[in-house]
């Protein structure tokens, strides 16, 4: 049928970065208790959990595809559709990093060194809050593609911006503090573990890493 | 039975046809968005159609049906014999017709002005030869086509601005509505109210010149604006402190400025797009009647005709359109289909007073791709634009060739 109107206008695919979100953040809300069954020993535990994130993260991966077979080249959106892109791979990230802390504690089974348990648990809280606070931003797009991407919506993602970049800041200071520990107790580590154990906090703050980068598409979009 | 009265019915029917199609399709297309938005009805949609195409017809509709049915072709270049002209108009409105009727089986975003522009010009060339065409004309029609999108586009761009700037951005939109409602009142009603004066009601022989008519439609406007001023008092009164409420009670006054664009829009349309069904019509009527080449007023008849085609396509088949439009577009919100339609409208209007026929679903497109440019509109799917512009360069080589063909076989029956 000739209805070259109804044909213009297309779905707006934003709202499924929403969905992407929602997965990214069950994903990543798994591994306090990751942490928890490590520093408890249950290496069965561990191992179970691990798998169960990593079916959480296909459920993202599928998510993110869904997202991106919304945006063919030929749209246009009020924002570029790369930065669109970009947000979503930097979402899916979070979820990568959260699945590989887990295979990470398979590979090789660690024990948690001494004094570093509270330090630990408080690092994974700061990452997730951090990763909370971009899902926040998430939940401002619909604001935004109504006020046409300015007025008050544009100042309240500039504001959160701002507060997920600090919160990305607390996670890093602990995540340095966690270091610490760890070099603390090098003479009574096998070189393995504290390689496996850099790595491993590594992983973690890198979830923080890519949330904050949420945060920078978001300015990009209220720059444009 | 004389040939001429067997012409005369293949003409009405041809003409009926096309009016059925404009009414179909095309209605449609201009109605959807305020449709999708929600500010009429399927039923409401009708009937402003209804009555805003048959007054745009009317009143403003006279420049456009003039350039087709003597504009584009020089009528005196196909020697005495009115049945060329006769027999030659019947074919354009076939060829069009059948043209139109192949695109929206395919799907293909093709213009009704466009189609039946093309066949004109084929069959002036068959009959009449190079010279019979008056390419100055056709050149600024080919213009036209161009800059009607896009002058719609930079309306409907330079609206949604100055509507998120100044309206739904601020801290208290409703009392920033209250203030530049009526502001925007004004226009809608004095550029209306232009185009149905200057020149427009010569059948009412109420036509006045421009000076007075502009003086009028002033008058017309500030007196829409003094009446908008209490109603948005009234509304801004009633809103809380709450910056939501006060967005969204703000998209519903847009609601209701978007049923004045929406009348514009069909008033607009009827100026400018009836003429495809009436022009041919009436050259033909003109010829049987021994009026070839002389300033006649279109017979009322065949303006009947056009109407009552377009009266029935809307009701036979465009509501169906019109449905499915509204129900794909929902996510035009009143402020964004309010912006596209102004834009629109406007620029229809004012190429119909210049004589000029353009696509009214092209502009409207524009217009929207306008908004979307102000970061207005979720996603624009911009593969329609191309096939929009793809559509420019079959649909008038491919009517102009049908008409000729058309035009050369109806002469060798009736030899």
């Amino acid at each position: 049928m000739r209805i070259p109107l109804a044909n213009l206008l297309a779905r707006n695919p934003l709202p499924k970065v929403s969905d992407l979100m929602k997965e990214v953040i069950t994903a990543s809300e798994r591994i306090p208790e990751l942490i928890a069954l490590l520093e408890k020993g249950d290496q069965a535990g561990v191992e179970r959990l691990a798998k169960e994130i990593s079916v959480l993260e296909g459920k993202a991966d599928d998510a993110k595809n869904a997202a991106r077979s919304k945006m063919p080249v030929r749209l246009l959106m009020p924002v570029d559709r790369r930065d669109v892109l970009k947000l979503i791979s930097e979402m899916d990230a979070i979820a990568d990093c959260a699945e590989d802390v887990g295979v990470l504690l398979t590979i090789r089974p660690l024990t948690v060194p001494d004094g570093m348990e509270s330090v630990l648990n408080l690092f994974v809280e700061r990452v997730l809050e951090t990763v909370r606070e971009a899902a926040k931003l998430i939940d401002l797009i619909d604001d935004l593609v109504e006020s046409g991407f300015s007025g008050p919506p544009a100042e309240r993602v500039l504001e959160q911006s701002a507060i997920l970049g600090r919160a990305e800041h607390e996670a890093d200071k602990i995540q340095d503090q966690c270091a610490k520990v760890l070099f603390k107790e090098e003479a009574d580590l096998p070189p393995v573990a504290v390689f496996m154990w850099t790595k491993v906090l590594n992983k973690i703050g890198d979830m923080a890493n890519h949330a904050e980068n949420v945060g920078d598409q978001f300015r990009l979009f209220v720059a444009g | 039975m004389e040939p001429m009265t067997i012409v005369l019915a293949f003409a009405a029917v041809a003409g009926l046809y096309m009016a059925w199609n404009i009414g179909a399709n095309d209605v449609a297309n201009a109605m959807g968005t305020s449709v999708g938005s929600g500010a009429l009805t399927l039923r409401g949609a009708i009937i402003v159609a209804a009555i805003f195409e048959f007054g745009g017809a009317m009143l403003a509709g006279g420049t456009v049906t003039n350039t087709i049915r003597k504009g584009i072709v020089d009528v005196n270049a196909f020697g005495a014999d009115p049945m060329v002209i006769a027999v030659g108009m019947t074919s354009c409105l076939f060829a069009a017709a059948l043209w139109l009727n192949i695109a929206t089986y395919a799907g293909w975003p093709v213009s009704t002005t466009h189609s039946i522009v093309g066949s004109v010009v084929g069959f002036g060339l068959i009959a009449g030869g190079f010279n019979a065409v008056n390419w100055g004309v056709m050149t600024k029609i080919v213009v036209s086509w161009v800059v009607s999108p896009l002058m719609g586009g930079v309306l409907g761009y330079m609206g949604f601005v100055f509507i998120k700037s100044r309206i739904l951005n601020v801290d208290r939109p409703l009392l920033a509505l209250r203030g530049w409602g009526p502001i925007m009142v004004f226009p809608i009603f004095a550029i209306l109210t232009l185009s149905m004066l200057f020149k427009g009601l010569k059948p009412l022989k109420l036509d006045l010149d421009f000076g007075p008519a502009i003086g009028v439609a002033m008058l017309t406007g500030l007196l829409a604006s003094i009446i908008a001023v209490p109603l948005l008092r009234r509304v801004a009164r009633a809103a809380s402190e709450d910056k939501d409420e006060h967005t969204y009670v703000a998209e519903r006054v847009f609601l209701v400025l978007q049923v004045f664009t929406a009348c514009f829009v069909a008033f607009a349309h009827g100026s400018n797009d009836v003429a495809n069904a009436v022009g041919p019509m009436a050259a033909v009527f003109g010829a049987a009647t021994g009026e070839v080449g002389a300033e006649v007023a279109v017979p009322h008849r065949v303006l009947l005709i056009g109407a009552v085609g377009i009266v029935v396509g809307l009701a036979t088949y465009g509501y169906k359109i019109m449905d499915t439009v509204g129900k794909k577009i929902t996510e035009l919100t009143p402020s964004r289909g309010f912006a596209a339609e102004f834009g629109a409208a406007t620029t229809i209007v004012l190429a119909s007073k210049l004589g000029l026929p353009v696509s009214t679903t092209h502009t409207l497109v524009g217009a929207v791709i306008g908004v979307g440019f102000a970061r207005g509109i979720g996603a624009i799917n911009m593969r329609v634009v191309s096939g929009i512009v793809a559509s420019w360069f079959i649909t008038v080589p491919f009517t102009a060739i049908l008409a000729a063909v058309l035009f050369m076989a109806s002469r060798f029956v009736i030899h």
